[in-house]
């Protein structure tokens, strides 16, 4: 079965402050510590990962909404350090 | 134009004051909600629907909603609906978009489209970082 790519919007690398704030965001509104990324197919400018090597490093939820039947949430640990986050930075190919 | 730091109980024009947003269902969601319906605190009703995203890599996104008005039993009608199937969680809830069945899905979804359908064109466009968080108000259009 084909690996599922996984996209999260934008090119530039994420501080380890944003993330959490959306990390805390999503668990208080979906219940999973972490943030989004879709796997539908998207021309906008995104970093992608396969959904199995970010696997290696961090948990994937499937999180459908209406809106996104792929939306997914990749959990990240408490509290995101700036270790977290320059490692999901290289896994999106963002830095 | 408002100035005020007291929450008003519905929208109205005006600059980083305290949101009047109670209660969203989210239909989108990326790193915040990105569409749905939402309630005031007068129970008025609105569709909203993003329309630009400001993205920081240092800090959180700031982003524009238009919402066009509902008519007011669309929102527990909408909950309704769907709390059969997973409870709700409020002041946001983004409903886990999985059924049953296909055909309970698509039946869910064609009732929704049709009371969104019910809208007008926007009232309010609503530059935020969070719908519940503070607010900057104009008119639409």
């Amino acid at each position: 079965m084909r690996d599922e790519q996984l996209k999260r919007f934008g090119l530039a690398p994420e501080s380890a402050d944003r993330l959490a704030e959306q990390a805390a965001a999503a668990e208080a509104v979906l219940g999973v510590h972490g943030v989004s990324v879709t796997a539908r197919p998207t021309t906008a400018p995104a970093g992608t990962a396969g959904r199995s090597d970010v696997e290696k490093h961090f948990r994937v939820h499937d999180t459908p909404s209406r809106r996104d039947p792929a939306h997914r949430t990749v959990e990240l640990p408490k509290p995101v350090t700036a270790e977290t986050a320059t490692l999901f930075n290289q896994l999106f190919g963002r830095g | 134009m408002a100035t005020t730091t007291e929450r008003p109980d519905t929208f109205v024009p005006g600059r980083d004051y305290p949101s009047p947003v109670t209660h969203v269902v989210g239909f989108g969601y990326y790193d915040g909600a990105t569409d749905g319906i939402l309630k005031t605190a007068d129970g008025s009703v609105f569709r909203f629907e993003m329309t630009e995203d400001e993205t920081d890599p240092a800090g959180p996104n700031r982003r524009t909603f238009d919402l066009s008005v509902l008519p007011a039993e669309v929102f527990e009608r909408v909950v309704a609906l769907l709390a059969p199937y997973q409870a709700p969680g409020w002041p946001v809830w983004v409903p886990h978009w999985s059924f049953p069945t296909d055909e309970v899905r698509a039946r869910i979804d064609a009732q929704i489209d049709r009371w969104l359908a019910t809208a007008g064109r926007p009232v309010w466009r609503v530059g935020t970082e969070s719908l519940t968080g503070s607010v900057s108000v104009r008119a639409a259009g």
